[in-house]
């Protein structure tokens, strides 16, 4: 489930916003703020750019909440702006060389399995992911994003985010079963494996 | 675990302060649309004298003019379709200052191309440079909250 949908802003705070009520504008970043930043996190695994997100994405949630209408759309609408934050980091030419973009898929799976210690390390493997599957990756699996909308998003086909997201989990998978290997703990892999697959096999 | 259960991170704490700089200065960018209307006034104004300098220019010895006119152009095209959601951050409101001021004192040059038609290349070539750096600004700083981004 998406953090985003764990939290509850309440009406009043809303309202105060809407009017540029500025303690309320610290109230909803307090709120928001980690997990504005996570995704931005997890989708362009780099903290100036995530940052970056998490301004950006603020600035237009302070000047524009007023637009706003109905209360219970205001933290779907939050993640909407920063997931086009971040996507307006991905398109840019020079910041797709700086996060690794990849269309061919062509990541050497085996120097960066070698790279993980455990399971534990699921979010290091995460990053070895080009960045247009992490972002398949993170937007379905958790933030509960179909195929359809992340194709729209992305402008490319629901079987293209499919197949993306296929072979990311085969990836994350065998990275799991590579270091698990390595501390000779069948039981662990068996149960870490399903619980990849619990993440994000769904859909 | 899954990744759903990984750790939220927390945004590094000058990002707040940021926020409130950049939302304090939002009443300046009410300002700023004045500006754009005044310039949208001396684009229009640039687009007839253009039309003058392309029939007179040459034949005044500032054949360089009209490729100046036609790369402004060009660049301006290019602006408006790179970056449409496009809103005027405080860097990129400086360079539109100074097309405005620039398009205010150029607009009278170029509808009379006989007027002063070496400032005219002057400015045309200031203009050029300042939509150069304005095409140079990678991201928008802003966008549109819809779901329906292409890449």
């Amino acid at each position: 489930m998406s953090q985003f949908t764990r939290i509850h802003i309440a009406a009043d705070v809303l309202d105060a916003l809407k009017r540029s009520d500025r303690s309320a504008a610290a109230q909803v970043y307090r709120a928001l703020g980690d997990v504005v930043f996570t995704l931005a996190l997890r989708v362009l695994s780099d903290r100036h750019l995530a940052s970056e997100v998490v301004q950006d994405t603020f600035v237009d949630v302070i000047e524009r909440a007023h637009s706003v209408r109905s209360n219970d759309a205001f933290v779907g609408w939050v993640r909407s702006i920063a997931v086009n934050h971040c996507l307006m980091r991905l398109r840019s030419p020079w910041r797709r060389r700086r996060l690794g973009w990849n269309d061919d898929e062509s990541e050497d799976v085996g120097s960066a399995a070698a790279r993980l210690d455990g399971f534990g390390d699921l979010e290091r493997a995460l990053r070895q992911l080009s960045a247009d599957t992490r972002f398949v990756v993170w937007m379905h699996d958790v933030e509960g994003y179909t195929h359809a909308e992340i194709a729209r998003l992305t402008g490319k086909t629901e079987s293209h985010s499919k197949s993306q997201l296929k072979r990311a989990h085969a990836r994350l998978l065998a990275w799991h079963k590579e270091s698990d290997d390595g501390r000779s703990n069948a039981a662990t892999s068996r149960d870490g494996a399903a619980r990849i697959a619990d993440g994000g096999a769904a859909g | 675990m899954a990744l759903r259960e990984l750790p939220t991170a927390a945004p590094p704490a000058e990002v707040w302060a940021e926020i409130e700089r950049r939302t304090r200065v939002a009443p300046r960018r009410r300002v700023d649309r004045r500006w754009i209307g005044v310039a949208s006034a001396a684009a229009l104004a640039l687009a007839i004298g253009a039309v003058t300098y392309e029939r007179h220019g040459a034949t005044r010895g500032v054949a360089g003019i009209p490729a100046l006119v036609a790369r402004s152009q060009s660049l301006e095209r290019q602006i408006a379709r790179s970056q449409p959601g496009a809103r005027w951050g405080e860097g990129r409101a400086a360079v539109v200052y100074r097309i405005a001021d620039l398009d205010r004192e150029l607009a009278p040059l170029a509808l009379d191309p006989v007027r002063d038609p070496e400032r005219a290349e002057v400015l045309w070539r200031q203009r050029v440079a300042l939509m150069q750096s304005l095409s140079e600004l990678d991201v928008p700083d802003a966008s549109s909250p819809s779901r329906t981004v292409a890449f």
